[in-house]
């Protein structure tokens, strides 16, 4: 045990881990929050699993080239399948079925058909990318997952998150494999030499293969993992360059990529390093761009300092001929060459396009939180944006959140809290906290809203705002129109006189609208409505949309010849009337609250303000 | 004095490779570096090449102090190495080959005209008849070696070190080489040669110095010394040659082997044989003749087109190694740093890689018990370690063979193929493989044998086979062993007793 743990401190990765820990602790005072630990272990999990996959495969004197497709393909297969409502045990089980089947192929082309090892994977990585693709037609898929699966990449266990307790695991199953399997003995066999295992007995073909098999099982959980905390299967982009990260992981854990030598934690200790490596980037705000270089760098550096490490940490250095004194140094002129013109190049790009090198870590939360609203999945938007707000108050994406949340809330039907939300937007805009260029958006939406709900009070603060600052907008012209409409309407409530083209005749007195009902008790909206003389035409009863969120249709009589909706209202068209007609709508309250219920009528598209409300209080 | 070598140290964690050395050598001599596989010739020769530093001592070139610091600095003081694995690339020519390193350029480009030019010169001093533009992979290892020497010579080399240079080559390949490094030395170049065999050294040598774990032990001219003095100096004893060691126990009337028409072509052409249980059975013939493929087919590790295998009696379908082992056949391969062991694993990995199942419990491996059996099979075997779990990279060649013969018994073997079991192994190993083998056979298994050594082979066998082209030539039993009827029937001459007799 005392030599085990010797040895494990003697590995040069260890020592690497250590030294790139305290600097990140230096350099950046927000490393060694908590959260920030949790978030680093978190995100080197997904990479970290497919590295310790990968690690066994290099072992055994392979490589698998086709993980990061593995992990998009597996990612298509569970959104899809969950997508169009597939069983739940079919949903859990196919798409890692799908991933064995590519690590099968990679087995077979490597152990039966004696392709060389990276040209089986590489194959393996253009068809299983490609498969992905034509699986899903090209297109993300967003899936609306269930609680239990978000839970694979949100939830914690034992207080780690699930991905990085299932990256523990998958260490430690695979250390138990390496360490006190027959299987295990014989990877590092047949990496270390093929002709001389299978002469001792060991089933070369069938080892290898197995290898392979384990490799994409591993790249499957992770992209299982993946899909859950994307909420969408990417085909296209998930997985880009994650065998290369996996690769490098395993080559910094000091595992040969020749074969046959390697441990199970140094790979561990790889992906973590490369973990903190892209974590300790975004904090010091170093541009995505950028990072891939760097990346390079450190990566050079652990594999010197591991290979100084092998070497009885620094005593034999001379012993290295790279760093022997005298001639060999020639060596270091065209690394100290490429140094400098990458200096250069930096600076230069530096000076001309500054935004390369900062990162907003706001940015990809908010783009997925902006993707749920878009596709309509607005309880989640708002929790993803509410996140936003609460980890980066003083990005910009916290301003652009807010109307997000504001926009989420009025397509879910909160209008009270959509309203609060823009008022709120509003004032901050005037009081000057927030960028005047969000002022149009915020007030094309409020406004938009406020014609849902009828607040003409609000609007009329609103259309002056706009009127004002944007005079010319099409946004300014539709809201003078409502304006005007609900300006007639109020006039019409007060002169009681009907105007000119009125096609039929409705009083307030015409409609009979209990004044409390209860939920999910039917209760009868009744409503008169008489010709007008020869003014008489087709003509649509128009009803708020905003008092619909509160009531399910049961049936009509007579019917109406359509149902429509516009101009946020929902429209009943009817033939032209000779005699008087009494509606009668039977109603299920499906929503407790206050609801305003606004009957005015539509002739030719020209909505013509009746003045009627009726308000209705639906108790539980 | 061209070189001279004083108190040469070296170690390494927990062993110290050579301790104090002196050596020296001369310009137009030949000095023979003596000693079994671990005394310390190879590290000395390293040190003396640039390929590692001692950790003690002065080198002198021409009188001056020098300290290498590679391989490529020693070469600018006129000091070439050869080894014994060549360093050929083989898809280049010949002449790449030559210059590889150092190639010649006119105005920033190649000189391809100078080079071949030059490089046809010297491979005709050396007798190489092969055109400069064919390619190395495809020359006879001979003439590879010869490439090899005619890479040092255009270096204008002055001191050539020789490891094993006989070691893979026919006797009249030999004798070309000696003819060859005799005129070389001739023309005033200091030559270091390491060889095995001891009537080599007193056929080519001037001088020997001998090596003992590291130690100096004495140096000799050699008309001042005798083969059984040098083996004293190199051993610290004497050595026990006698035959009577040799017991038959022999079972005739049990053929625990029987192969009918085995054929692989074009290497094995309907060979049919029997061997019984306690019997060594000695393969002779040329390389090339089938011998390994002979015993790698009754091993499963190649395909057979025809012919059956009976094993104790049962037919049995040798399909793969593992089929082979679990029917009680091992095999020592005929290269056993590529083949028979995996020279990176431990020790006691490689010790029982061949019988991992039976170490293996219900949580999987029982890693005290293997070690346990490992540490069992290499003490039965006296294999001279430090620790199990270092690799068996790092032990010399007769307890790396001494591994693999452990391996065999761990695994249970009842009838042992042993391809060339005492090549590149110093005297004291090969001893203890006879005995090794006298012991199995003496517990009822029984031995098929591979050697190019024909002496070896009339030592330890009971029956010798003469194999050429893939056929069986002949039959020897114990009382016929002829030395020189055996060596010209493995040649596929057909002799016949009044014949030798003149």
């Amino acid at each position: 045990m005392m030599l085990a743990a010797k040895a494990f401190f003697g590995k040069g990765n260890f020592v690497i881990l250590a030294v790139l820990v305290i600097t990140a602790g230096l350099v950046s005072e927000h490393f060694w929050t908590g959260e920030n630990i949790v978030n680093v272990i978190r995100a080197a999990s997904l990479i970290g699993i497919v590295a310790i996959g990968m690690n066994v495969v290099i072992i055994g004197g392979g490589i698998d080239l086709s993980v990061g497709s593995i992990v998009a393909l597996t990612g298509a297969v569970a959104a899809s399948l969950w997508v169009s409502g597939a069983p739940f045990i079919l949903f859990l089980t196919v798409p890692l079925l799908v991933a064995l089947s590519v690590g099968f192929a990679n087995g077979v082309l490597v152990s039966f058909v004696g392709l060389q090892p990276f040209v089986a994977t590489l194959i393996l990585m253009t068809v299983a990318r490609g498969a992905g693709l034509v699986y899903t037609g090209g297109q993300p898929v967003y899936a609306d997952y269930p609680d239990f699966f978000m839970f694979l990449s949100r939830g914690t266990l034992l207080g780690l998150p699930v991905p990085s307790f299932l990256f523990f695991m998958a260490a430690l199953v695979t250390w138990y494999i390496m360490r006190w399997r027959v299987f295990g003995r014989e990877i590092y066999a047949v990496g270390a030499n093929e002709t001389a295992a299978r002469l001792s007995g060991v089933n070369v073909a069938s080892v290898k293969f197995k290898t392979y098999l384990y490799c994409a099982l591993l790249a499957g959980i992770s992209g299982l993992i993946l899909t859950s905390r994307m909420e969408s299967g990417e085909p296209g982009q998930a997985g880009i360059f994650w065998e290369l990260d996996a690769i490098a992981a395993v080559v910094i854990g000091g595992t040969a990529i020749r074969g046959g030598e390697g441990s199970v934690w140094g790979a561990f200790v790889g992906a973590l390093i490369i973990g903190i490596v892209a974590n300790l980037f975004n904090l010091l705000g170093v541009g995505p761009a950028w990072q891939q270089v760097a990346k390079g760098a450190i990566i050079i550096i652990a594999v010197t300092l591991q290979l100084a490490a092998n070497h009885g940490l620094f005593a034999r250095l001379q012993d290295i001929s790279l760093l022997r004194p005298g001639q060999s140094r020639e060596w270091l002129k065209p690394l100290a060459g490429i140094a400098v013109v990458l200096l250069v190049l930096n600076g230069i790009l530096y000076q001309a396009v500054p935004s390369l090198y900062q990162i907003d870590l706001a940015k990809s939360p908010y783009t997925r939180a902006n993707n749920l609203e878009l596709t309509r999945v607005y309880h989640r938007a708002i929790t993803l944006y509410e996140d936003v707000i609460d980890r980066f108050p003083d990005s910009n994406y916290a301003v652009l959140s807010r109307i997000g949340i504001a926009n989420s809330a009025r397509g879910s039907g909160d209008l009270d809290r959509a309203k609060s939300a823009y008022a709120g937007l509003l004032a901050d805009v005037n009081a000057g906290v927030i960028d005047a260029d969000l002022r149009f958006d915020i007030l094309r939406n409020y406004a938009t809203l406020l014609q849902e709900t009828a607040d003409g009070e609000a609007f009329e603060l609103v259309f002056a705002e706009l009127k004002t600052n944007y005079p010319d907008s099409d946004a300014t012209r539709e809201a003078e129109v409502f304006l005007n409409q609900i300006r007639a309407a109020a006039a019409a409530v007060d002169s009681g006189v009907l105007p000119d083209n009125a096609p039929v005749v409705i009083t307030s007195r015409d409609v009979v609208l209990p004044e409390t009902a209860t939920l999910g008790e039917r209760m009868d909206l009744v409503i008169k409505v008489e010709p007008r003389g020869d003014q008489s035409a087709d003509f649509s009863l128009m009803t708020n949309l905003g008092f619909w969120k509160g009531f399910k249709l049961v049936k009509a009589t007579p019917n109406p010849r359509s149902v429509s909706e516009f101009w946020g209202r929902r429209a009943w068209s009817f033939g032209k009337l000779t005699e008087p007609m009494t509606i009668t709508a039977t109603l299920e309250p499906i929503k407790a609250g206050t609801f305003e219920f606004d009957l005015d009528v539509e002739r030719s598209f020209d909505v013509l303000e009746y003045g009627i409300v009726k308000t209705i209080v639906v108790g539980e | 004095m061209f070189l001279e070598a004083r108190g040469i140290s070296k170690f390494y964690p927990g062993v110290k490779a050579l301790k104090g050395v002196d050596f020296t050598v001369d310009a137009g001599e030949i000095v023979a570096v003596v000693g079994e596989n671990g005394a310390g010739k190879s590290t000395l020769m390293k040190v003396l090449a640039g390929a590692i530093r001692p950790n003690e001592g002065t080198i002198k070139v021409d009188g001056s102090e020098v300290s290498f610091s590679g391989p490529i600095e020693a070469q600018s003081h006129g000091i070439c190495t050869i080894y014994q694995e060549l360093l050929i690339v083989p898809e280049l020519s010949v002449v790449e080959n030559v210059f590889l390193g150092h190639l010649k350029k006119k105005n920033g480009i190649l000189d391809w005209v100078t080079m071949r030019r030059e490089a046809a010169e010297i491979l005709t001093r050396l007798g190489l008849t092969a055109s400069v533009d064919s390619k190395a992979g495809q020359l006879s290892i001979a003439e590879q070696q010869l490439i090899e020497i005619a890479k040092s010579l255009s270096r204008k080399s002055r001191l050539l070190i020789m490891d094993e240079p006989t070691a893979s080559l026919s006797k009249d390949e030999v004798d070309n080489l000696f003819k060859l490094v005799r005129s070389l030395r001739d023309e005033g170049i200091a030559i270091v040669l390491i060889t095995h065999h001891l009537h080599e050294i007193f056929q080519i040598c001037d001088r020997l110095i001998v090596l003992r774990d590291g130690d100096y032990v004495g140096a000799s001219t050699i008309d001042q010394i005798d083969e059984a003095e040098l083996v004293n100096m190199m051993l610290g004893h004497a050595v026990n040659n006698d035959t009577a060691k040799h017991r038959a126990v022999v079972q005739r009337d049990e053929v625990v082997l029987e192969a009918r028409g085995l054929s692989r072509r074009p290497d094995l052409n309907g060979v049919d044989l029997a061997l019984h249980r306690g019997e060594v059975l000695g393969i002779a013939g040329l390389m090339g003749a089938g011998r390994t493929e002979l015993v790698r087919a009754l091993f499963g590790a190649d395909r057979l087109d025809e012919g059956t295998v009976k094993v104790n009696g049962k037919l049995a379908v040798l399909s793969s190694p593992r089929v082979a082992l679990e029917q009680g056949l091992g095999l020592a391969p005929e290269d056993r740093k590529s083949e028979g062991l995996i020279l990176s694993m431990p020790i006691g990995q490689n010790t029982t890689l061949p019988s991992l199942a039976s170490h293996c419990g219900f949580f999987g491996l029982d890693l005290q018990k293997e070690s346990q059996a490992a540490a069992d099979l290499c003490k039965r075997l006296f294999v001279k370690y430090s620790n199990l779990n270092q690799p068996v990279g790092n032990l010399s060649g007769g307890n790396q063979q001494k591994v693999v013969l452990a391996k065999l018994l761990g695994a249970g073997t009842e009838i042992y193929l042993l391809d060339e079991p005492t090549r590149d192994i110093d005297i004291g190993a090969k001893e203890a493989i006879f005995d090794l083998i006298w012991d199995l056979t003496s517990k009822g298994n029984s031995v098929i044998i591979i050697s190019s050594v024909i002496d070896e082979m009339i030592r330890v066998c009971d029956r010798i086979i003469c194999l050429h082209l893939g056929k069986v030539t002949n039959t020897y039993d114990r009382e016929d062993f002829d030395l020189n009827r055996i060596m010209l029937n493995a040649m596929g001459k057909n002799v016949d007793v009044s014949e030798v007799s003149q």
